[in-house]
């Protein structure tokens, strides 16, 4: 929302503060100003000037020699390239020597000719962003006198020339009493310590009262106010009128809509004028539409209703959508002599469904839905009245008017007509306003609580005195609980809780003192036995444990000591995904859950696998002439268990590697490219340190996105969690990928709820080891796990740990032949014990190696290796 | 032969061993002359075959001639073992490696830099003897606006513009129903904070559909908001630094009442005005207030006996701030060349 400063002057005294400081108060306040545009205009040091002559310049289309009488027989020339000027006109005029924002206005030669000072258009001036021609002055100015005289010509009082410095102010959406010059002025008014100010008003004759309003329902419409004006003459608004609409931000239309959105601007309440001769029959219904009733609003566009929306109808049906939007049929054109102003009140959520249903926002919807204030009606029609006689030459007059709620009781008003005042008891107010329906909030307020909230000290004069200042009105004849009357405007203020916060806001947060709880330490928190919640949803515990989080960080420790980079990609996925990466249709991967407004098709539902995302990255660092890559991601993935509605989806924990490219060279040595081991490595190592007991299969289950040959499952617990291997190369193909990827993704689930063993330490051996290695040629078809199988079924007690060092296969070796290389160490199972330990023998060690050597060969024909 | 002829052969072997052992390039040579002459069946055994040619009075003399020489060949041999050490020595330190050749290195894993002031911040609050709770990012209405105080149709439910699923749940708008879960599953005391990737309608420079934030929840009997004010301003010093200063401005939260916004004091230009905090001095961190009691009333926790304070933080904002980052999606892009400024 745009604040000008001027306007704001209106309603509070700002002498002495520069509009930064306002700007830092009001911030303070919880009404946020985002930026201080614009200033002070350029009025003191320019002078107006009238236009006597215009020539064309000799050598430049563009520009022309322009004489101007400057007062007092003064007369000078000019060279300027303003278009569609004429003699005659009032413009403003910097001399020689003065400064038009940060140019220097010098005596100069233009294309050879001479220019003894500059006119101005707006915008040079510092006041519009206006910069098509010149500023022009009312025809009442005399050549000679200062522009800072000369703009208040024709203004009315109250209204100004200028904006001045424009505020934008970024509101939170519980404070729409804020949501105009009048009640921002007020809140600056507390903040300021000074009054605040009222507007001139016009008054109509009370004898008008006529049953022109109809309302259905209160609860739709709590007030409604209409105003019949005759004697309109709609044109273009004067300066004046159109400077401000166009300083809040709004299009400048014709003087009646002018001063509708000028009235809303400062006193934060929309209102619409119809024109009452295109309206039929002698009343205005206030009524929820029928379903398919149809209105054409005045943007042209035609909207069918429904029995949620408020109309206001006449005798032949909508002629607008009640707080949103007027209808084109009656809107207020040139031919409009009588209109009829509706200053009312509706159900903010109803605005704002209706708003919402039909995609249309706008100044008064957006208002409506923060809450107006229905006590200020008349006030605001009075400011209304008044602005429009002065926006037009020729008179006009009330000739009819209604209200729905003419009790209501207005505090604002009250303390104004000096019917109530702060000193006076609350039972007055009370018998007051017992008579109406609308009347202000009362709330109990106990005042220990308040500096339990708080954390403060304060005395029960303090609150009342903090809340007499926001303009609530306090009785403090009980010590212990006050009783506080809420003024009409403040629709967010309903419980003790929200008088508490006006208080701390008043108060300021600097006043709170800054200490530290002293709490009772806890293990851990206490789970209920039985939750209150009834609803259908499922609550799982929400506590994680610190032992939890701590192998999650050693998991993650372990893979960047594994030299793997951490990422974190987006959790949605393109619902073609898992078609990419060969998924079939009923398989887990395919259970999307979808979005039903996604922002892109490709962030349409939610991931259930991390490889795409992951493949995408990999891809962005090829395309940035990265060499390798070898990254990481824990994340989420989500799992629609049923396409119905209300079901709840399953969220896992996976973990993706991924490896391209290779290490990078040392100057000394050039790297291996990565391949399979390298990322099975990674994967072992990981499980050795968070003691994860998972094996590797390469059997019957396979994953369509990798190479058939080069892939294994991860198996925990007799389940597949997930696979390693090399990416299909038809995927590789698929993103432009030459080299062999190497992929791993599974499931944490399950891993997740293991518990971290305590590491436990065995007495060091006091007796050493032999080492004995053995070269075996087994036909290639068996797999290395075959033989580990073979020896940890056959080994002796003394063998105390064995190693593969080496494959071969190639010309040394029968085709169909593979050398196996293992070392085995032997040393007595007792030698740690001192006294019953002893270094094994040369025999014993040969015994146990042969042994080794023959339950190999038995098992798998293997053959010493010559 | 005469004693005087074995005598001259006997000076004869050492020298030609005191000589043999000088000359001796390494230590294999040594060792190997040094065997020729002093080993089982070398030179100075050889020559017990002159005893028998001696007389009786001659022999002993002829055994202390051997012990002698023997001597003096072990003391020539240690002398050339040493020489031979010193030159070895001296010749090792002749080397000279150009260390401002680069050092070979591992290639280095790195922390996402959001997982790290995440982890951060988690520590701290930890230390305080606050716990971690999670829950899940596919939340329902009620827990992620209807029991925080968002009514069904208030404007307040613009301010978080929601990504909704086709199953009637949507994405979590906050880490706030975490809150609520924890409320209706444990019992007061609760001190919480709940991490976790959140989601929002947006995509620009500063605002993506997926980001993060933490959560804090504490319920306490006599809390008020001077221990909020206390707990934060301490989490800003451990997080930003110890002379760090925090203000609070009053804010709106459904869920909170009264409701604060948080700024520290510019950590990068003490408060004397810069780009990053736009002249002001201050940045804005984070969100808080006092538990709005329709909040404890949702999850039947009685708010005259226990009241609380909660905060939300931007993890991605911090981290931009901490690190320079101005655009947020390189977070979620994996550009190497960005993940590799973190350790």
């Amino acid at each position: 929302m745009i604040i000008a400063w001027n306007w704001l002057e209106n309603f509070v005294d700002l002498s002495s503060y520069h509009p930064k400081d306002i700007a830092e108060i009001l911030t303070q306040r919880g009404l946020e100003v985002e930026g201080v545009e614009g200033g002070d205009a350029l009025l003191d040091d320019l002078v107006v000037a009238r236009i006597t002559q215009i020539l064309p310049h000799p050598k430049a289309d563009a520009l022309k020699l322009v004489d101007v009488d400057l007062g007092n027989a003064k007369t000078l020339r000019v060279v300027c390239g303003a278009p569609g000027i004429e003699v005659g006109w009032h413009v403003p005029f910097a001399a020689v020597g003065t400064k038009v924002g940060d140019l220097l206005i010098k005596e100069v030669r233009i294309r050879g000719e001479l220019s003894q000072g500059m006119l101005c258009s707006e915008r040079e001036l510092g006041i519009s962003d206006d910069h098509e021609s010149l500023c022009r002055f009312s025809p009442k100015s005399v050549p000679g006198m200062s522009v800072a005289e000369a703009i208040k010509i024709d203004v009315p009082a109250q209204c100004f020339w200028s904006a001045g410095a424009r505020l934008n102010v970024s509101l939170t959406p519980d404070r729409g009493d804020c949501l105009s010059h009048k009640g921002l002025a007020r809140e600056l008014a507390s903040g300021l310590r000074r009054k605040p100010k009222n507007v001139e008003l016009a008054t109509w004759d009370s004898k008008l009262k006529a049953d022109i309003v109809e309302v259905q329902n209160d609860e739709d419409c709590p007030r409604y106010l209409a105003l019949e004006i005759d004697g309109i003459v709609v044109g273009p608004s004067p300066a004046w009128l159109r400077r401000a609409v166009e300083a809040a931000g709004a299009r400048s239309i014709n003087n009646v809509v002018d001063v509708t959105n000028f009235v809303c601007f400062e006193l934060g309440q929309p209102m619409h004028a119809f024109d009452r001769d295109k309206l039929s029959g002698s009343k205005i219904m206030v009524r929820r539409a029928k379903a398919g009733e149809k209105i054409v609003a005045i943007n042209h566009v035609e909207y069918s209703l429904s029995v949620d929306d408020i109309a206001i109808c006449d005798q032949s049906g909508p002629q607008a959508i009640a707080g949103v939007m007027g209808g084109a049929h009656t809107e207020v054109s040139e031919s409009t002599s009588k209109i009829l102003l509706e200053i009312a009140s509706f159900s903010a959520s109803s605005v704002r469904k209706t708003a919402k249903r039909l995609g249309l926002h706008s100044e008064s919807s957006h208002r409506f839905e923060r809450g107006t204030d229905a006590a200020s009606l008349i006030i605001v029609a009075r400011r209304a009245l008044e602005l429009l006689a002065l926006s037009q030459v020729q008179p006009l007059k009330v000739v009819a008017y209604d209200d729905s709620a003419a009790k209501c009781f207005d505090a604002a008003l009250a303390m104004e007509q000096g019917i109530w005042s702060n000193d006076m008891p609350l039972s007055v107010l009370a018998q007051k306003g017992e008579e109406c329906r609308l009347k202000p909030k009362e709330i109990s307020l106990r005042l220990h609580r308040v500096n339990q909230i708080l954390g403060t000290s304060l005395k029960p004069q303090s609150v009342r005195s903090i809340l007499t200042r926001v303009g609530f009105m306090v009785d403090i004849s009980d010590e212990s609980v006050a009783r506080v009357v809420v003024p009409m405007h403040r629709n967010d203020v309903e419980r003790e809780i929200d008088v508490i916060e006006e208080i701390a806001r008043d108060l300021g947060f600097d006043q709170i003192p800054a200490v530290l709880p002293h709490v009772a330490m806890q293990c851990s928190h206490q789970e209920l036995s039985n939750t209150p919640y009834q609803g259908s949803f499922s609550l799982k515990p929400t506590i994680w444990s610190r032992d939890a989080r701590q192998r999650q960080e050693q998991m993650r420790r372990n893979l960047m000591n594994a030299g793997l980079m951490e990422c974190m990609h987006y959790s949605f996925m393109d619902p073609e995904d898992p078609k990419r990466l060969g998924f079939s249709p009923d398989a887990k991967q395919s259970q999307l859950l979808h979005l039903a407004n996604p922002m892109t098709v490709e962030q349409s539902c939610m991931r259930t696998s991390l490889l795409p995302a992951m493949l995408r990255a990999l891809k962005l660092n090829m395309s940035r002439q990265q060499e390798s890559v070898a990254f990481f991601e824990l994340g989420s993935v989500f799992f629609a268990k049923s396409q119905e509605k209300f079901v709840e989806a399953e969220e896992n924990e996976h973990l993706c590697i991924l490896l391209w490219g290779k290490e990078a060279d040392q100057w000394d040595a050039k790297a291996k490219p990565y391949d399979i081991y390298d990322l099975k490595g990674i994967i072992e190592a990981l499980a050795n340190a968070m003691q994860w007991p998972i094996e590797f299969r390469q059997d019957s289950e396979y994953a369509s996105y990798l190479h058939d040959g080069v892939q294994a499952r991860i198996v925990y617990d007799g389940k597949t969690i997930g696979f390693l291997g090399e990416l299909h190369p038809r995927l590789a193909k698929h993103y432009k990928v030459e080299d062999k990827i190497f992929v791993a993704e599974f499931d944490l689930s399950s891993l997740n709820l293991l518990a971290a063993g305590i590491e436990q330490c065995r007495p060091l051996p006091r007796f050493p080891r032999s080492t004995r290695d053995l070269s075996l040629l087994i036909a290639d078809d068996v797999s290395y796990a075959k033989i580990a199988e073979i020896i940890e079924a056959n080994k002796p007690d003394t063998l105390e740990y064995w190693e593969l060092f080496d494959v071969y296969r190639g010309k040394q070796v029968a085709e169909g032949m593979q050398s196996i290389s293992l070392s085995f160490a032997y040393r007595d199972p007792l030698a740690s014990d001192p006294e019953k330990g002893h270094t094994l023998t040369d025999e014993e060690v040969s015994a146990a190696h042969e042994q080794m050597r023959v339950a190999l060969e038995k098992a798998l024909g293997a053959q010493l290796r010559a | 032969m005469s004693k005087d002829a074995i005598w001259a052969k006997l000076q004869e072997m050492l020298n030609s061993g005191i000589d043999d052992a000088t000359k001796a390039n390494n230590m294999d040579e040594l060792n190997h002359v040094k065997k020729q002459y002093l080993g089982k069946k070398g030179a100075v055994q050889a020559q017990m075959r002159y005893m028998k040619e001696l007389n009786s009075a001659e022999k002993p003399e002829f055994g202390a001639k051997i012990n002698e020489i023997k001597a003096s060949l072990e003391k020539a041999f240690f002398d050339a073992e040493q020489a031979l050490q010193d030159m070895a020595l001296s010749c090792d330190l002749s080397r000279k490696l150009d260390l401002t050749l680069p050092g070979r290195r591992k290639s280095a894993g790195t922390e996402h830099p959001l997982r790290k002031v995440q982890r951060e911040i988690e520590n701290i609050f930890l230390q305080m003897g606050f716990e971690i709770a999670r829950g899940p990012q596919a939340e329902w209405d009620y827990f992620n606006f209807e029991a925080l105080n968002f009514p069904p149709d208030h404007p307040a439910r613009d301010m978080q513009d929601t990504l909704v699923l086709k199953n009637g749940a949507l994405l979590r708008t906050h880490t706030s129903p975490v809150q609520i879960r924890t409320m209706l599953s444990y019992e007061p005391p609760i001190r919480i904070i709940a991490p976790g990737a959140v989601y929002r309608r947006d995509d620009d420079i500063t605002h993506s559909p997926l980001f993060h934030q933490i959560e804090g929840l504490h319920i306490e009997k006599g809390l008020h908001l001077g221990h909020l004010k206390g707990i934060l301003q301490l989490f800003a010093q451990r997080l930003f630094g110890c002379h760090t200063q925090i203000r609070l401005r009053p804010s709106f939260f459904p869920f909170t009442e009264p409701s604060v916004e948080i700024d520290i004091g510019c950590i990068f230009c003490k408060q004397a005005g810069c780009r990053i905090c736009k002249q002001s001095g201050w940045i804005e961190i984070l969100g808080a207030g006092m538990v709005d009691p329709k909040v404890l009333e949702a999850c039947h926790i009685d708010a005259e006996e226990w009241t609380g304070w909660a905060f939300g933080i931007g993890i991605e904002r911090v981290a931009m701030l901490l690190h320079g980052i101005s655009d947020i999606r390189l977070f979620f892009e994996s550009d190497r060349r960005f993940l590799s400024n973190f350790a």
